[in-house]
């Protein structure tokens, strides 16, 4: 069964921040919620001060913290589309209780409506059945979460399922130098400029992704909480930590 | 005969929107208006409420039941000087006593305008002619009662005397009356030959009817006029600001109460949030509070009947410091020493927690 995963290597990632605006077309996001972000990140102070930044999708975890509180199971792991975690915008009642319960902060709750852009729905007004009218694309989906987002909802990262549910079954990689998968590339994998992330099948043994998490020793933020993401970061020196047997007392 | 007509039907009830609980406010319930009406004139549904001006007769019994003020009818508006005694409109002119005001009916007076009246004057008069009951407009013995009651209530609570408003009973026999005001078409049961023949030739005439709704249902606060109107007829008739608290509900908190919800839960401008940069603060104006209790959900809040003490204007029911994340510059209430928000707290762990990762040495294969 396919399980779709991502690798970011953190030390080609330039913090442009061309991921998150990519994102943000694609998926119609409201202002603030920002489903992938690159988060800036400053340690120490003035003479030794750095700057770091850390790119941050959904990490669709195989076992999420936020499917577990969710008092109305409006968010669910599909694992028959890849384990992905999705919102149900028909049953999600706004409660947040899945924005605090996820350790990686990225489930996004927007109070206002978007105050600058008109409502497409008012600028194109449909008429009776229309195939696709403008404000609504051809992969609407509420049940995932996927299109113009209701108010009172939380909303999150759908690793582009409109798009990747597309590929041709089987592959293992979605890779935007390909031309047979670029149309199936999640839209931030597909924009990245230096090519600092990798979409692909973590249950395919040939995939390339499987091979960089190998090679490159790639790693899981917070692997401590036992969400085990779907999300993996490489980088110079980036490892398991060693195994510590416990202390004996 | 002609003296009746007085009641001029061509004057519409209206009713304002922004002022209706029921069409405002998704959880609200209030059917005062329906309940008061004697004629059915009234319909609420889902959001929107129908007037069926056919059928009024004009009594404005809902105009005085309607706890915000929302409903309105210009006749019983229609006010010549402050008259000492009001009457009945049916009332004949030789029955009437002495220097007095006629009103549609005596059901549609409110308390705060016979406090009102009482403004100048040493005592209002309402006279019970005992046809009430009879009477398509009344539909109970004593329409007044709540609003005398009301009445007498504030002014106990003032100190004033309550005795200053009374009513009286003369009861005088109905045929003496003027007949009873009638909708302006009454709903028909069959018809005689003569009208079914005229229906068949001349279209009926449309039925005269208004919904009325809220373009934006659920944006923000009811307008309030009739909790304002007797706070100000009050403060008149007292002469100072400075009311008792007693005339008023009053809220009290038992710790520190959920303030942005407990303000937007507040069906009107009782209770609101004041921002200022350093602190949030939760306002409580007693004279617009309708005691509906709907403020008690956000925690920590109680509600009494009658508060203690003087009221003078909005007062502060608590306050909690505020501070702006200088990353994402929203605001949130900072816990002790806590410079960035929860949100951006959970951001820098997350990338901390990373690099972390990032920047250890190497375990070595196999170790």
């Amino acid at each position: 069964m396919t399980k779709w995963g991502m690798v970011i290597d953190l030390d080609k990632c330039t913090g442009c921040q061309a991921c998150t605006t990519a994102c943000a077309m694609e998926n119609n996001t409201l202002p603030g919620e920002n489903w992938q972000d690159v988060l800036y990140y400053s340690e120490g102070s003035y003479p030794t001060a750095k700057l770091t930044w850390l790119p941050r999708p959904c990490m669709q975890c195989e076992n999420p913290s936020c499917v577990a509180v969710c008092p109305t199971r409006a968010t669910y792991k599909d694992m028959d589309a890849g384990g992905i975690v999705f919102v149900d915008w028909n049953k999600c009642i706004g409660c947040k209780y899945c924005m605090i319960a996820c350790p990686y902060g990225v489930r996004f709750y927007a109070d206002e409506k978007p105050v600058v852009e008109p409502d497409v729905r008012d600028v194109f007004p449909g008429t009776g059945q229309l195939h696709a009218p403008p404000y609504q694309g051809p992969h609407d989906d509420a049940v995932r979460g996927i299109g113009i987002q209701p108010k009172g909802v939380v909303s999150k990262c759908t690793f582009c399922y409109h798009k990747v549910s597309q590929a041709p079954a089987g592959v293992a990689d979605l890779d935007e130098d390909n031309p047979e998968t670029k149309e199936f590339t999640p839209a931030c994998v597909r924009t990245c400029p230096p090519k600092a992330r990798y979409f692909g099948d973590l249950d395919n043994p040939e995939s390339e992704v499987n091979r960089l998490i190998a090679d490159q020793r790639g790693v899981r933020l917070k692997d401590h909480t036992g969400n085990r993401p779907q999300v993996y970061y490489l980088g110079s020196g980036a490892d398991v930590p060693a195994y510590q047997p416990p202390k004996k007392s | 005969m002609n003296e009746s007509a007085e009641i001029d039907l061509r004057q519409k009830l209206s009713l304002d929107a922004m002022a209706c609980l029921t069409i405002r406010r998704p959880d609200a319930t209030c059917i005062a208006c329906a309940d008061a009406c004697p004629a059915q004139v009234i319909a609420i549904d889902t959001r929107v409420i129908e007037l069926d001006h056919d059928r009024c007769t004009g009594c404005a019994r809902c105009v005085a039941a309607c706890p915000t003020g929302a409903m309105a009818l210009p006749t019983s508006l229609a006010q010549a000087d402050h008259a000492l005694t009001l009457e009945c409109s049916r009332v004949a002119q030789a029955d009437r006593q002495g220097d007095t005001q006629t009103i549609p009916c005596l059901g549609g007076v409110t308390a705060s305008r016979l406090l009102e009246h009482l403004v100048g004057h040493a005592q209002v008069t309402v006279v019970d002619r005992g046809w009430c009951a009879d009477c398509p407009s009344g539909g109970c013995a004593q329409p007044w009662a709540d609003a005398v009651q009301s009445a007498q209530a504030d002014l106990a609570d003032l100190g004033h005397d309550a005795g200053a408003v009374q009513v009286i009973s003369v009861p005088t026999p109905l045929p003496h009356a003027h007949p009873a005001p009638q909708p302006r078409r009454p709903k028909q049961h069959g018809y005689s030959r003569r009208q079914l023949f005229q229906r068949l030739t001349t279209p009926a005439p449309a039925p005269d009817r208004s919904r009325v709704s809220a373009d934006q249902p659920f944006s923000g606060k009811v307008d309030a006029p009739a909790l304002a109107h007797r706070r100000d007829a009050l403060r008149a008739l007292h002469g100072t600001d400075s009311l008792p608290a007693a005339l008023f509900p009053a809220l009290d908190c038992t710790g520190t109460p959920d303030m942005r919800l407990a303000a937007s839960l507040c069906p009107t401008h009782a209770l609101s949030l004041a921002e200022t940069p350093d602190a949030d603060a939760l306002v409580f104006d007693a004279a617009l509070c309708l005691a509906c209790g709907d403020c008690t959900k956000a925690g920590a809040i109680r509600l009494h009947a009658q508060g203690q003490g003087r009221y003078s204007g909005p007062v502060t029911l608590a306050s909690r410091n505020m501070a702006d994340c200088p990353r994402c510059l929203r605001r949130f209430a900072p816990r002790d020493g806590q410079q960035i928000c929860d949100g951006c707290h959970k951001d820098n762990d997350l990338a901390a927690s990373a690099f972390g990762l990032m920047r250890r040495a190497q375990v070595p294969y196999g170790a």
